[in-house]
């Protein structure tokens, strides 16, 4: 049976609501365009000369300039480095992220005891942590390890950031009926075969949720890597353009084209997972 | 988080495998007792948490401890605790109080407009609308952005020389509001409060039309068949959905604009003269730039009481909202 609209409640309205619903996409039109606009300026951008960007701030590129990405990439640019030091670091941080949040989140959801709700909040807090009143410590106890400059030190602390995942994936959990888990046990499979061999199957959704959240936040994060890395050559890509626009604050093309690169990453992350990422989104909010 | 509390106040059910031995009842019953199922448990709990610990909660209270010294974070020797000076003297502080205002604006004006916005889109596309897809997956788009990219994007565009935003004006025949932005001290905050719109409303928006998915078939059906009219939909069936995840969604922007860092930090780093310093660069600058860092974390422990007072305020209001439903 086909489910009426009930934003369109009977049959003498239709013609007239169907008229009114055009009136949404001027509005939705200039969100659009303030969205996408900035965006696509900064792309076409940084394929032009930086003299024709001085020129005339709107013009397309009238042909192709990669010089921008050439000083990038070229014998000075350390793009490249910044790069190969982003995805290291993103890789091993969201697949931490997410073995910590599954074990925790398991375990919390699966046994009984004292405290249980207390280490749950404990586990929360650091969803309302701001960053900057965390990394001070943080950086005492990086420089006691002698981690500073290596990309150890931004990933140990990354895998620590893991309640978001923990919230997501309890919930997960406990959605799933207790019965099933306690029936593979009894039967002798053991905790451990039942987490990895039932359980982490039927939250590939909700995993896979944690895992794109945790490499985009760590991708794009710049506090850490800001007071953690002093080094050049052991940036990140957003502290390294962040950095780049402080120093060549002039070269215009070749800051657009840094942005351009380090935000393509994100999007095309985006762009691919975009299903899983909504989706994970909008189920992860809606349970919690 | 209901169904946690109920899992709370069940009874521990018997561990699976072993029967419940008087073992158990020979422990002090503040110790945790270690049965089998409890070194499993410890087993999976353990290392996650213990990685969480250690990089994330000590580091927090550290923050909270060396707010009450007077370290100026060259060397351990020379930490002397000196008891609530920090925290009086940030009374005394004129920057601070700017910062703590300007973080309130920032919170109740970006919450505001984000929350409102993002609602209203939803309402828009969450119905049949063609191409509302696509809309909403650019609408999401800036959410994947990083912050700094973000920030240096906009510092571009609303540079007075290079940018585009005051060229722009001039085409569409407003060349009267064109002039500086960012070096405005009247305009730069609300600037980076919409920046901060700009790049995360689209997340909120899908929080918003996932719970109008929720609203069960028959719910729209009854509505339907009863000839309701649009505002009777909104009222009845619409509004009380939206009304429990409107919640959900200004806790979440509440955070995210107190949190507010890297924006700033790339764009007016606080300036100019202090217009935009909000308490999180406030306390970066006192840290790493005036060598002050128990002032510094003294504003950063503000920061923290401030959230957490957000979060004890809403958890509240919540309580005596489901009370008042009951």
């Amino acid at each position: 049976m086909k489910v009426p609209n009930p934003l369109k409640p009977n049959r003498s309205r239709r013609r007239r609501s169907k008229l009114r619903r055009f009136l949404w996409y001027p509005p939705l039109l200039v969100v659009t365009a303030t969205i996408v606009y900035p965006v696509l300026w900064m792309i076409y951008s940084s394929f032009k000369p930086q003299i024709a960007i001085f020129d005339s701030v709107f013009s397309l590129p009238t042909k192709f300039y990669g010089g921008n990405y050439s000083i990038l990439f070229g014998t000075e640019g350390e793009m490249l480095r910044w790069i190969e030091n982003s995805s290291l670091i993103s890789f091993l941080s969201a697949t931490g992220i997410v073995l910590c949040a599954c074990t925790v989140a398991y375990g919390l959801a699966t046994f009984d005891f004292r405290g249980k709700q207390l280490l749950f909040f404990v586990c929360l807090l650091g969803l309302m942590v701001p960053e900057t009143t965390v990394v001070i410590p943080g950086f005492l106890l990086i420089s006691q390890l002698h981690l500073v400059n290596t990309p150890w030190a931004l990933i140990l602390t990354y895998c620590g950031w893991s309640s978001f995942g923990i919230l997501i994936l309890r919930n997960f959990f406990e959605s799933t009926p207790k019965e099933m888990r306690e029936a593979a046990v009894v039967d002798g499979a053991g905790h451990w075969k039942v987490f990895t061999r039932i359980m982490l199957p039927l939250a590939r959704p909700a995993v896979s949720t944690v895992a794109i959240f945790g490499f985009l936040w760590v991708w794009n994060d710049f506090v850490y890597p800001l007071i953690y890395l002093t080094q050049d050559s052991s940036y990140t890509v957003p502290l390294g353009v962040a950095q780049y626009y402080s120093r060549a604050g002039i070269d215009v093309g070749a800051q657009m084209a840094a942005l351009t690169i380090a935000a393509s990453v994100p999007l095309a992350v985006f762009l691919v997972f975009q299903r899983s990422f909504i989706r994970g989104l909008m189920s992860g909010a809606v349970k919690a | 988080m209901n169904q946690s509390v109920a899992d709370a106040v069940r009874a521990e059910p018997p561990a699976p495998g072993t029967s419940k031995s008087l073992t158990a009842q020979r422990w002090p019953s503040w110790l945790p007792h270690l049965r089998r199922s409890g070194l499993v448990a410890c087993l999976f709990i353990l290392p996650g948490f213990l990685q969480y610990l250690v990089f994330m909660f000590i580091p927090l209270m550290s923050t909270v401890a060396l707010s009450f010294t007077n370290w100026t974070g060259f060397s351990f020797s020379d930490i002397h605790i000196g008891s609530l000076r920090n925290y009086s003297a940030l009374g005394h502080d004129p920057v601070f109080v700017q910062a703590l205002v300007h973080t309130l604006v920032f919170v109740v004006a970006g919450s505001a407009v984000e929350t409102l916005l993002a609602l209203g889109l939803a309402l828009v596309l969450f119905g049949n609308l063609p191409l509302a897809k696509v809309f909403r997956t650019i609408f999401v788009m800036p959410a994947v952005l990083s912050p700094v990219v973000i920030g240096l994007i906009f510092l571009f565009v609303l540079d007075p020389t290079l940018g585009i935003i005051n060229p722009l004006l001039r085409d569409l025949g407003l060349k009267s509001l064109a002039g500086v932005w960012l070096s405005d001290p009247h305009k730069a905050l609300p600037i980076l409060v919409l920046v901060q719109v700009w790049s995360t409303f689209g997340l909120y928006m899908l929080l918003f039309i996932a719970r109008l998915g929720m609203i069960p078939e028959d719910q729209w059906d009854s509505a339907a068949v009863d000839g309701a009219s649009r505002t009777q939909t909104f009222r009845w069936v619409i509004f009380p959905a939206l009304r429990s995840m409107a919640a959900v969604v200004v806790l979440l922007t509440l955070i995210d604009c107190l949190k507010v860092f890297n924006t700033v930090f790339v764009m007016t780093q606080g300036g100019p003269n202090h217009a935009t310093e909000v308490l999180s660069t406030w306390a970066y600058t006192n840290v790493f730039a005036n060598n002050e860092v128990g002032y510094g974390d003294a504003v950063a422990v503000v920061l923290l009481g401030v959230a957490l007072l957000f979060i004890f305020a809403w958890a509240f209001w919540m309580r005596r909202e489901a009370a008042r439903n009951r």
